[in-house]
């Protein structure tokens, strides 16, 4: 349930939005007939005043020398016949409230007018993010940020202002800048003339952002790359990408530049994602289809971001269309898609509605291991937005999915899912600041049921995030922008119950107990261009975290490895009490230094702590491991990293980058051999503290343009892990350093999508990588008649090499002239050459009792062909 | 040609190779096991080295030893050699509720090795072994074997089950049975032994243990770790280490394990 204080804030929140700021109509958009022809300026102000009923104020000692001015023609607007009349003298004008003032020209420092507004696409009416705004006249330029606002202060003047945003038509706007101005701007989609697109402002991007290892996927792409079953996949896409690895197939989520997966900060709509996994991590929970823009930040990471110490994966939801009705949808081996949106209130409103649901039994589709089961999942977006006015939009979002899976052999019933909700404020306080205030909700739980011949078992989990947030930007000028604010996050784990129920004995459950705290943040960050060549983002977090009871706290001997024959005493804290506190500041930069326009070097350093934890002794993350909030003995975690980086764009189609990047872990949580994590108060005394270490080169080669696409994305990077302990119960493989288990040295991804004509469409992956590290036996011993395997080193050997080519053909309908129904088919080929690649290894007893052999395990070991068939209407 | 090429190229992409080749080399460690029962001996400790992973596994007794049981009143009880590598306890020891023992071995070429001291815990008796018809794999008739007992209530309990069919131990690791009253403290117990297919004139004895919870923890890692780990979501697997050690060098690793048991049986005729 959400807590009184959120939904006190929450209606707080909603009560100002709605308080909102009448627009003033601008006293120098007036009309104005003058029909003086020539005079002095004393004469004009005073025609202007009289005709356009408008206050001006003026020292008649700086006018006086103007006796002999001429007025041409009825130029229609005070502003007009103003910038005619000032034109050639020292003077200038400004507003104040609803009075012009004339005053001399400032001759310490030009003065600026702001250009400010929305960019949005003309057929939905959706804001773009991240959409070019420049000025070629003046050679300066802005990006709109997440909510499509931009703010860019110049000299007045007259210029063309160029907006641009890959995949639509350029816009280009003349404009007579003299003062503060709002422009808002649509553009229309390109998708079809992409070959033609001409993108004036700032073509080199790739080469001048601040941005460090951070890698966006458009909506576009994502239908270029051939997927499982055709299903379309946020993160089967992002993996493709460098730097990013996997245990295998069928594991959820994916490592950063030699991160665990929980040190990836998944966001949907700035709702915090405990679990992207649908079926284990076959299919995501990320819907294509309600998805705007995807950004994964895996190196410079701005400190608006807390929490993730390897990765952000920042995700918003589409707004849906504001001009028109809209229905799309598809159906897939797996799932059935339908979207739905149009406007509310036209032009102010919208809504989309996304939900995908199984109609398949996912386990019959040939997947290792989970023949013998019943397996789904559903899932819906939602999101309304309504702008107030042109300064206030409010937007809420939310996500709301399932999965199900339940086993033939054994009635064992497995369900998870997220729910979150976020609502958001954005208020633009004026041509220079822009707000956005949020209130988030997100949960994810987990049940398991296992129903024996005698006695059920049922566990469940839950984990609950509040947030609250405000943040802001400050444009002060071109190429200095601030970016501050304020997030609270109230954190509460409930670790697991476990109830039993058999046909003797009274129903029991126990429960580990609930663990609260709450994280604060204040943040503040410059984007700031240097000189002509260097631009630089810099910026500090200050994150404070209270571990809050009530709780009971174990000591333990000191210089002795946490168990229970070494608790030393026993602490218990009240409710609301303070446990443990942790309170850091993170520095955060990155350079860009532009060597010319087509090239530049980049460089970022990143402190981060994280303060929860998803502790696991599996191989592939599972829903029943735990979620762990720093405590006592277990500390945030840090990582610093340092990235830099070569860019250059050899062609107006072509991107490429080169990065090294090296990292330093500190306090990651590694399991002990045979850890029993199952409902244990103590979990402290199953994992050990580790450092870490990665680094690595990443070449990316991208083509962005043109019938063929694609990218070629090769790294080598190692990830390594050692526990820190000093006594050997708190040492893994001696101390010595060991393999991460996603350790893939050499990873390459290729990429190719070809368009043969408006209507076929061919793309092919390939992906090759060094095997994942495991553990093989090093001797085997007798027990009762067993063999038992003897695993003394951890994850000292490899498993073989991975490499798989998937193919996919999109054959789009006819267009048709007053049709509205466009139908396309997907056909997909995955595994084309049916590669066995093993996830893992099995070292099983030989039914004859002759030892031990070798079973492999893999999950997708043959050719996987599919249909999917998507529509628009 | 160039179709042949492409196909050869497809088939090689989808080759693999032997992984048995990748195994580190076997490394010998000592293994030692014992058992102490309240159950008339002789009881066994078993000295061995670890072998070879796959095929046969080369493993070697370890003869000539000093083996010894020493209890809480400082009583030591000899175990003779009566095979190589296996040693017998003679027929005047027998393990007593509430004592406790430890195990000390000397090798041939002097090294000391010693267990942790395990204290033999009371064992609740069985009140009723239940059998009911069932189908097995295949559709198999046999029988669902479980049994009935009333857990002592306030202390922590860890128990074993050995089933036995015509006096042959059922210990295959998918048969092997380990339970705690972690959840269930005081409760009336049912137990899921499992599925048998049973003859009639058949004879089961159900033998229920008590287990310290080092031991009880020793024999759920050997049994994860016998049944095979790999699967998507298993636990990774470790070195399961008992409660034997090195006097002298404490960094030895040493595998195996001693404990000590009180034992409570039932009996049914098919």
């Amino acid at each position: 349930m959400i807590s009184v204080r959120t939904l006190t804030l929450v209606i707080v929140l909603v009560l100002l939005a709605c308080t909102t700021v009448n627009a003033q109509e601008s006293v120098l958009d007036r009309a104005v007939n003058i029909e003086l022809q020539s005079g002095s300026l004393a004469d004009f102000l005073k025609e202007i005043q009289k005709e356009a009923s408008v206050s001006l104020s003026y020292s008649q000692n700086h006018i006086a020398r103007y006796q002999d001015l001429q007025l041409s023609s009825n130029l229609g607007t005070v502003r007009a016949v103003l910038e005619h009349l000032l034109q050639e003298t020292d003077l200038d004008y400004t507003v104040k409230g609803r009075i012009i003032i004339i005053k001399k020209k400032s001759r310490r420092k030009p003065r600026l007018a702001t250009l400010n507004g929305t960019v949005r696409e003309q057929q939905s009416g959706e804001v773009m993010i991240g959409a070019a705004i420049y000025i070629p006249k003046l050679q300066q330029g802005t990006t709109t940020n997440t909510y499509g606002f931009y703010s860019l202060s110049v000299p007045p003047g007259d210029f063309e202002v160029h907006y641009s945003y890959l995949g639509s038509k350029s816009e280009v706007r003349s404009i007579s800048l003299r003062d503060s101005e709002r422009l808002d701007v649509e553009l229309s989609d390109s998708l079809i003339v992409l070959n033609t697109l001409e993108v004036v402002a700032d073509p080199y991007r790739n080469v001048t952002n601040t941005e460090t290892g951070v890698v966006t996927i458009d909506a576009k792409t994502l239908t270029e790359i051939p997927f499982l079953y055709g299903e379309k996949d946020v993160i089967s896409g992002v993996r493709l990408l460098p730097g990013l690895t996997t245990v295998g197939e069928g594991a959820s989520g994916f490592n950063v530049r030699g991160g665990d997966i929980d040190q990836n900060l998944l966001l949907l709509d700035e709702a915090p994602v405990y679990n992207s996994a649908h079926y284990y991590g076959l299919f995501s929970v990320f819907n294509p289809a309600a998805v705007k823009s995807m950004k994964l930040l895996k190196g410079g990471i701005p400190a608006s971001y807390g929490g993730g110490s390897a990765a952000v994966f920042d995700i918003k939801q589409r707004e849906g269309n504001t001009k028109k009705f809209k229905m799309t949808g598809g159906l897939g081996v797996p799932a059935i898609r339908l979207n739905l949106e149009g406007p509310l209130v036209k032009g102010r409103s919208s809504y989309l509605i996304a939900t995908r649901s199984t109609f398949t039994n996912l386990s019959s589709l040939g997947i290792a291991n989970f023949e013998d089961s019943e397996a789904g999942f559903s899932d819906l977006n939602v999101k309304l937005n309504y702008q107030l006015d042109p300064k206030n939009r409010l937007y809420l979002s939310g996500y709301l999915g399932d999965d199900t899976n339940e086993f033939n052999d054994t009635g064992n019933r497995l369900q998870w899912g997220n729910t979150t909700a976020t609502l958001r404020w954005n208020h633009t306080f004026n041509h220079k600041l822009f707000a956005n205030f949020t209130a988030v909700y997100s949960r994810y739980k987990y049940q398991v049921d296992l129903p024996g011949a005698i006695n059920n078992l049922a566990l469940r989990s839950k984990l609950l995030d509040y947030i609250v947030k405000a943040d802001f930007n400050y444009y002060f000028r071109p190429g200095l922008t601030l970016d501050y604010g304020v997030n609270l996050v109230y954190h509460r784990f409930q670790p697991g119950t476990i109830t039993t129920s058999s046909e003797v004995n009274p129903d029991r459950s126990v429960a580990l107990p609930s663990e609260k705290a709450l994280e604060v943040a204040v943040y503040g960050s410059l984007r700031h261009q240097l000189t002509d060549r260097l631009k630089a983002e810099y910026g500090l977090r200050l994150s404070s975290f209270r571990n809050l009871g009530p709780q009971t706290v174990f000591q333990y001997q000191p210089g002795q490895s946490r168990s229970i024959s070494t608790i030393s005493d026993t602490l218990n804290f009240d409710d609301g009490e303070t446990v443990k506190r942790y309170q850091s500041l993170e520095p955060r930069l990155a350079l860009v230094y532009r060597l010319d326009k087509r090239r530049s070097l980049k460089f970022s350093y990143n402190f981060n702590r994280q303060y929860t934890h998803l502790i696991s002794n599996s191989t592939a993350a599972q829903l029943t491991d735990l979620w762990k909030l720093s405590d006592t003995h277990i500390k945030p975690k840090v990582t610093n990293q340092f990235s830099m980086g070569y860019y250059w764009d050899p062609h107006d189609d072509l991107e490429f980058s080169g990065e090294f990047f090296y990292r330093k872990f500190n306090h990651l949580l590694e399991y002990r051999d045979n850890a029993d994590l199952v409902l244990n108060p103590q979990l402290e005394t199953e994992v050990v503290d580790a450092a870490g270490k990665s680094y690595g080169m990443e070449l990316f080669l991208r083509k962005t343009k043109g019938a063929l696409t694609g990218w070629i994305a090769y790294t080598w990077s190692r990830s390594k892990r050692r526990t820190s302990g000093a006594i050997s119960e708190d040492q893994i493989n001696n101390g010595a350093l060991f393999n991460a288990n996603f350790d893939r040295p050499h990873d390459l991804k290729l990429l190719g999508s070809y368009r043969i004509n408006h209507r076929w469409h061919l793309s092919a992956s390939w992906q090759v990588s060094s095997g994942r590290p495991v553990s093989y036996p090093d001797g085997s011993f007798q027990f009762e008649g067993i063999q038992v395997p003897v695993f003394s080193q951890r994850n000292g050997q490899r498993l073989p090499a991975y490499h798989r080519l998937d193919i996919s053909a999109n054959l789009k309908g006819k267009n048709r002239k007053n049709r509205r129904w466009q139908g396309s088919w997907t056909f997909a080929l995955y595994n084309v050459y049916g590669r066995s690649n093993p996830f893992s290894v099995v070292f099983n007893q030989n039914p004859d009792g002759s030892g031990l052999r070798i079973d492999e395990l893999s999950i997708l070991d043959s050719p996987i062909p599919s249909v999917t068939y998507n529509f628009t209407f | 040609m160039r179709w042949i090429l492409i196909i050869t190229l497809i088939c090689l992409l989808a080759c693999k190779r032997d992984l048995g080749d990748d195994l580190p080399t076997p490394v010998l460690r000592l293994v030692v096991h014992g058992w102490v029962t309240d159950q008339i001996g002789p009881y066994t400790v078993t000295l061995q080295s670890t072998g070879g992973v796959l095929g046969s596994p080369q493993i070697f007794n370890i003869g000539n030893a000093e083996v010894k049981v020493v209890d809480n009143f400082g009583t030591v009880y000899d175990f003779l050699e009566v095979e190589p590598g296996i040693y017998q306890s003679g027929i005047e020891f027998q393990g007593q509720i509430g004592a406790h023992y430890f195990l000390e071995v000397i090798i041939g070429d002097g090294r000391r090795y010693r267990s942790a001291v395990e204290p033999l815990l009371p064992v609740a008796p069985i009140e009723a072994i239940t059998c009911a018809a069932a189908l097995g794999a295949n559709e198999q008739p046999g029988f669902n074997l479980g049994l009935e007992f009333i857990d002592p209530p306030i202390v922590q309990n860890q128990y074993r089950w050995i089933t036995y069919i015509n006096g042959e131990a059922q210990n295959r690791p998918l048969q092997m049975r380990l339970g705690n009253d972690k959840l269930t403290d005081g409760d009336r117990q049912l137990v899921d032994l499992g599925f048998y297919p049973l003859q009639a004139g058949d004879r089961v004895v159900v033998e229920q243990r008590s287990l310290s919870e080092p031991s009880f923890d020793y024999l759920s890692l050997l049994i994860t770790q016998a049944q095979g780990l790999g699967n998507t979501f298993s636990p990774n697997p470790g070195l399961v280490v008992g409660n034997m050690y090195n006097v002298d060098d404490p960094n030895e690793v040493v595998l195996g394990n001693f404990g000590a048991s009180a034992a409570s049986t039932i009996q049914l005729i098919k």
